[in-house]
């Protein structure tokens, strides 16, 4: 059973299918921490990264300062951490082995990686003196005169453009005088637009700039303690000649950056990135916080979130779900969903491929063995395709299932059916709306990843007309790149049967979503379309 | 001390100007909405309400100030019906046409008319002698005209105290176009109301409104409502004029910062009012040809009178068919908002309401009926210079046919 | 093997939000009954499009189904379909027994259960209100859901007027967003997002197809949301400051509208004009509101206890989930389903 007792600091005695590891130094790891600990999980807390908040409070009420008071003092009441940092972490049967830079050994259910990010450098056509946006509130002196520039190089993240503007609000409450140049005004939440009104009726200036960005150039003062900007910009609206700000203060947004990974997470963690190297893949299977690698979770401005309430409750959901997970890896016994032959030669083909980290090697004096984790393993079958040996085989979704179809088609002579093979989670699901054209048995896989080219070239050469593979899109594949993995067979195939065969059944591969039934059917229709134009 | 300043506006920027305007205009986020509802917006193609409230809050008002488009904005508040922020571009616009009168730069006409009503009491600067002759000549006229119908006589009291109504004309009527004044004498006769005209008070509208000029505007309302006090009216009656009956519903007591004590109630309401009492002879299906009706701004929009109009025109003709947009969307006829008035603007008027003279033919209606003045006159004109195959006439003009059918 | 097996929840609504924390409920051990008013599961989210075009492009509409495969499947838990909330009992700690009715029949029963998940969603904005857009009025008016049940059909070829002739799209954002005459000066979150994606699949899908999109102001959060819209414009998408304020039919077919391009009033003709409608607060929230004693905020969305604790409603023991505590995509309402999940979780260990 779970307890509320806290262990932060004894790593070795930590029970470690029910501990999480948080890794980061700053306010995220604090926030995930506390998330953690608060659904009765044992977390360690370990070193690593910045110290430095980068996260942005986007709301509309509250100082950003009330909410750290809030995390240390309040409910979430946060220790002091392990001094030592992780310098590898290896996914194993149950969890994660983590090594830390002291020498000491530990496993954990869970790891989370709650590091702080950085922001992009300030664009080097600006002068100096130019400030960046940061989550801190302003603090210009009295009645001086601020400017801030959103959307300058690129389009601002909404939460840092939001933190622009109420410290514009902070300065022009204060006796300042604020202009907020953009392109587009931040109103993100239920209370953006509230904070965007408060802002302009308490006399922030805001001006809208189109393609052309606004010049700021630093003016040259006779008091050498004085820094004063000059600012010129065209309001795109108001379409006059461009208008003139002088101010004493210039701040430019600039986007968060994505940070490297370290050599020791490199194994772990760079394949868990999206297209601009934030962690985690932008999927729909990666929100909350979750990774493909099970257990894995990734939280705050390393995941490109800069917003502070955005991180708190996602931290809360990766935390829940990291919970239930917890409670899988002690239910599931090992290898329940897949089994390994003595065919296994150890090559480790599985490893390296499997997204969820759902294999590890057991090292024994004698003979090591490929160790499947239950609680990870998604039966997506990439494994069973690739095995060079032939050596795995999922229980669910067994080879003799295929053997038997194989052989029913060969007994029906079924030269005029059509095999369409459909990933249960889209196809499958889809299946269920529609009525299937004559002649066409569907059968459908875990994942497109599951179908083998053996499979394939077996169908195919069972004599029937075509085999249509539908996987699910690219990018939304649960298994990362299942779908993948038939397209790149199917392409092979492609090649190689056209070659060999020139009167064989053709085949495609197509890709479709749950919820697209009509275009599923539509995609059978135009195979069998394709298939028949084919002359005998 | 240093202040942010933009160099070309910095008084604006800095707001040393403690004008609650430029502070509420400040709400807009240009959304761009009102750009496409505004019926300039083609005739205008580089200016429009969005812009003004920009060049306004940038500092910039002084070139709106210039600019023709103060003055060939109709107050129609078409732009503005449901803005987000829900902000008037009619009170905007005629703010800014205020300022442009202080620099010498307002509609001669319309500037002559608002002396005249300050001084005289009605914008033509009719005295009340030359009224009552006016009046008297026209009762005669219609007595005349109506020789040999077995309807009541015609009668137009003057100055009776106590009188239910006091009915406020519109100069139009005892001027340019007195056919209307006959209308309204032969509804009174036909609906035996109690009413009463002012030999000191008759005329509607307010010029000073149109120029912004708010304290010119509260006087000329203030001698209404003295007026209907002292004669001790229930009801102050508005003519079919949109400006005139909208400032006497929704503004005056605010500017005058006091409850009017009486009900101010426009001619298309009473003569709905009767319907519904089964007071009105009218004769169902007794009008020919198609109607269509159009909505005035200020009669529509500004106040919410819809439906009146329509069960008006519904009681008397088989054949009504809607405008589209219409009601709260309703296109101005092109001619409010002092536009009608003002010589300066020559025909311009006629050239930007190919908008509404679309949605007029759309209809394939032989009648558009109205219930304002200005309407009136902008849509004849129309009807005039495009030879529309229509008649233009007032919701009461077609009661009282229908009456007399 | 999480203990607390007792202690039932009570999810009203079987939208994504429900959905969701049904899900992660079940997965931490704690049984559920979802109880849900209409005669189907998914809520909004089921009748909308993919808007995958050759690769996934996050919709995460296709969420909803892998949701309602694992609720399908759970232990010790129940879903009502065709009921809804008829009252509950509470104490000051919180909810005890929740009576559910039947909608077709009337016919209540009661369960035993310890905390009570709001997850009733929001309804679109109906922008007949808004007479100047013309919808209902106009023929090719259409909203972005209407846009979503055609693709979803695959009935796209019914968008161009004239068969394989171009087809001039264009969207209007905000419609009943950020408006405060309605009482909704809030953005809706979700449909800058939606309606580049859908603007990026009508140029997939149907050949010859122009796509304009005109908005106040641009919202896009998330990770990849900034790299679809630069997509959007390299594929020819314009992005237009101002939403036009009236639809015109054209004599000729075709709508026009007018806004300010480059600073000039400038007619364009359209032959589909899709408005980007908002989330407005749920038609049954007031009833439920007064169910529960569970206060809504002044746009009328159920009111949280603090911005930090924002799934606790001041009602004790009820917990709200997804767009009916404040506008949300479907990547927020998983946040915000997880989150209500594990302040259950941290509650029930609080007591313990």
């Amino acid at each position: 059973m779970l307890n509320s007792k806290l262990q932060t600091n004894t790593l070795q005695e930590t029970r470690a299918n029910q501990s999480a590891l948080v890794v980061g130094n700053g306010l995220t790891a604090s926030i995930v921490t506390a998330a953690v600990k608060s659904l009765g999980i044992d977390v360690t807390r370990s070193k690593f990264g910045l110290d430095s908040a980068l996260l942005f409070h986007s709301g509309g009420r509250g100082p950003f300062e009330a909410f750290v008071r809030f995390l240390n003092e309040g409910a979430f009441r946060c220790e002091t951490t392990a001094s030592s940092t992780p310098v590898e972490i290896i996914p194993v049967e149950k969890g994660f082995v983590v090594t830390f830079d002291d020498g000491s050994r530990s496993e954990f259910g869970c790891v989370f990686f709650a590091t702080e990010g950085n922001l992009k450098p300030i664009p080097n056509d600006l002068p100096d003196g130019v400030n960046i946006v940061t989550p801190g509130i302003l603090k210009v002196p009295s009645s001086q005169s601020a400017c801030f520039v959103l959307d300058y190089e690129e389009i601002t993240d909404p939460s840092i453009g939001m933190n622009a503007m109420r410290m514009a609000l902070d300065n022009q409450l204060s006796g300042g005088n604020s202009f907020v140049l953009l392109r587009h005004a931040p109103v993100q939440g239920m209370l953006g637009e509230t904070l965007y009104e408060t802002a302009r009726l308490a006399g922030v200036r805001f001006l809208r700039f189109g393609n052309i960005a606004p010049r700021i150039e630093r003016l040259q003062t006779s008091n050498d303690l004085s820094i004063k900007f000059q600012i010129s910009i065209q309001d795109i609206i108001e379409r006059g000649e461009d208008i003139l700000i002088e101010c004493d203060r210039v701040f430019v947004t600039v986007n968060p950056l994505p940070a490297d990974i370290p050599i020791a997470f490199k194994h772990l963690l760079s394949k868990e990135t999206d297209p601009l190297g934030f962690l985690i893949q932008d999927s729909v299977h990666c929100l909350t916080g979750k990774s493909f690698r099970r257990g894995l979770y990734c939280v705050g401005p390393s995941t490109g979130c800069m917003d502070l309430l955005e991180t708190v409750f996602s931290a809360s959901a990766a935390a829940a779900d990291a919970r239930s997970w917890l409670g899988l890896l002690e239910q599931a016994p090992s290898s329940s969903k897949m089994s390994v032959s003595e065919q296994c030669i150890r090559c480790l083909t599985c490893l390296r491929l499997c997204p969820h980290a759902a294999i590890s090697l057991k090292s024994q004096p004698s003979k090591s063995s490929v160790n499947i984790t239950g609680a990870r393993c998604l039966e997506c079958g990439i494994c069973v395709a690739e095995c060079p040996r032939n050596a795995l085989d999922l229980k669910g979704f067994p080879e003799e299932d295929f053997v038997t179809l194989i052989e029913r088609l060969r007994a029906q002579n079924a030269h005029d059916s059509t095999v369409v093979f459909g990933c249960h989670r889209s196809a499958g699901r889809a299946l269920s709306e529609i009525e299937l054209p004559e002649k066409v048995i569907f059968f459908p896989v875990s994942c497109a990843g599951r179908l083998s080219e053996s499979i394939l070239s077996a169908t195919l050469l069972a004599g029937i007309k075509g085999i249509l593979v539908l996987g699910c899109h690219h990018g939304n594949c649960r298994s990362k790149n299942g779908t993948d993995w038939a397209k790149a067979r199917l392409d092979t195939m492609t090649t190689r049967l056209n070659t060999m065969f020139k009167d064989i059944g053709s085949f495609s591969y197509k890709t479709m979503a749950a919820n697209e039934s009509p275009r599923m059917l539509k995609l059978i229709n135009e195979f069998l379309d394709s298939v028949d134009r084919i002359p005998d | 001390m240093d202040r942010g300043t933009i160099s070309n506006s910095a008084q604006n920027m800095n707001r040393t100007n403690s004008d609650e305007h430029s502070k509420n205009i400040d709400i807009c986020f240009t959304c761009g909405q009102c750009v496409s509802r505004c019926f300039l917006s083609q005739s205008y193609p580089d200016i429009n309400p969005r812009k003004i409230i920009r060049k306004t809050l940038l500092g910039r008002e002084r070139e709106i100030i210039d600019s023709e488009f103060i003055w060939a904005c109709t107050l129609c508040g078409r732009c503005t019906t449901d803005c987000p922020q829900g902000l008037h571009m009619d009170v905007i616009v005629r703010r800014l046409r205020f300022l442009a009168c202080g620099l010498g730069k307002g509609p001669k006409r319309i500037l002559q008319g608002i002396g005249k009503a300050l001084e005289v009491g009605n914008n033509v600067g009719m005295e009340p002698e030359a009224f009552v002759d006016m009046v008297e000549w026209l009762v005669e006229e219609t007595t005349e005209e109506m020789e040999g119908s077995e309807n009541n006589s015609i009668s137009a009291p003057f100055d009776k105290k106590g009188a239910e109504i006091l009915y406020l004309p519109n100069p139009r009527e005892y001027t340019s176009n007195p056919k209307m004044f006959q209308t309204y004498l032969k509804f009174f006769s036909y609906t035996e109301a109690d009413w009463t005209l002012s030999s000191r008070v008759f005329d509607i509208t307010n010029w000073a409104y149109y120029m912004g000029d708010a304290e010119a505007a509260t006087t000329l309302v203030r001698n209404i409502v003295e007026e209907t006090r002292r004669l001790g009216a229930k009801i102050l009656l508005s003519t079919e004029c949109g400006h005139g009956f909208k400032i006497l519903r929704k503004d005056a007591e605010t500017w005058l910062g006091e409850p009017l004590g009486f009900e101010v109630l426009g001619i298309v309401e009473l003569a709905h009012r009767y319907l519904k009492q089964g007071q009105l002879s009218i004769k169902p299906a007794s009008i020919e040809g198609r109607v269509t009706y159009h909505d005035p701004c200020n009669v529509g929009r500004k106040l919410g009178v819809f439906e009146e109009p329509r069960q008006l025109i519904k009681a008397i003709t088989d054949d009504f068919v809607e405008m589209w947009p219409n009601r709260k969307y309703s296109i101005c006829c092109g001619g409010g908002g002092s536009v009608g008035q003002n010589t300066d603007m020559g025909q311009k008027r006629l050239e930007h309401a190919r908008k509404k003279i679309d949605q007029i033919i759309k209809t394939g209606a032989n009648v558009v009926a109205t219930s304002c003045q200005n309407c009136l006159s902008q849509l004849d004109d129309l009807q005039a210079g495009n030879d529309l195959p229509i008649q233009v006439k007032s919701v009461i003009e077609l009661v009282v046919e229908s009456i007399e059918a | 093997m999480i203990g607390n097996h007792d202690r039932r929840v009570i999810i009203v609504g079987g939208g994504i939000a429900g959905l969701a924390v049904a899900r992660l409920l079940s997965e931490n051990g704690l049984p559920f009954t979802l109880v849900e008013r209409s005669d189907k599961l998914g809520g909004h989210t089921k009748d909308w499009a993919c808007m995958a075009v050759d690769e996934c492009k996050n919709c995460f509409c296709c969420l909803v189904f892998d949701y309602e495969d694992t609720v399908a499947s759970c232990r010790n838990s129940e879903i009502l379909v065709g009921y809804e909330l008829s009252s509950v009992v509470s104490s000051d700690s919180g909810i005890q027994r929740v009576k559910v009715r039947q909608v077709d029949s009337g016919a209540e029963q009661e369960i035993q259960a310890s905390a009570l998940v709001l997850a009733i969603g929001f309804d679109t904005f109906d922008p007949v209100d808004k007479g100047f857009w013309g919808y209902g009025q106009i023929d090719g008016v259409l909203t972005l859901a209407d846009l979503n049940h055609i693709i979803r059909s695959n009935d796209l070829g019914k968008l161009s007027p004239v068969p394989e002739g171009a087809l001039d799209v264009a969207f209007f954002q905000c419609i009943g967003s950020r408006d405060k005459s309605i009482g909704a000066n809030y953005c809706s979150q979700y449909c800058c997002g939606s309606a580049i994606r859908a603007a990026l699949k009508l140029i997939h899908e149907v050949p010859g197809c122009n796509v304009s999109i005109f908005y106040i102001d641009l919202q896009l959060p998330g990770k990849t949301t900034r790299d679809l819209m630069e997509e959007a414009q390299e594929k020819g998408v314009r992005f237009l400051q101002g939403v036009p304020g009236e639809i015109r039919p054209l004599q000729e077919g075709g709508l026009q509208v007018i806004s300010e391009i480059d600073g000039q009033n400038v007619a364009e003709r359209f032959d589909r004009i899709v408005l980007s409608v908002g989330q407005r607060p749920s038609a049954s929230a007031a009833a439920i509101s007064k169910i529960l004693g569970a206060p809504l905020n002044e746009f009328g969305f159920f009111e949280t206890r603090t911005l930090f604790d924002a799934v606790r409603s001041p009602a004790n023991g009820v917990y709200i989930a997804g767009s009916c505590s404040s506008p949300a995509s479907i990547p927020d309402v998983a946040v915000s389903a997880g989150t209500v999940v594990s302040a259950i979780i941290a509650d029930i260990e609080k007591a313990s």
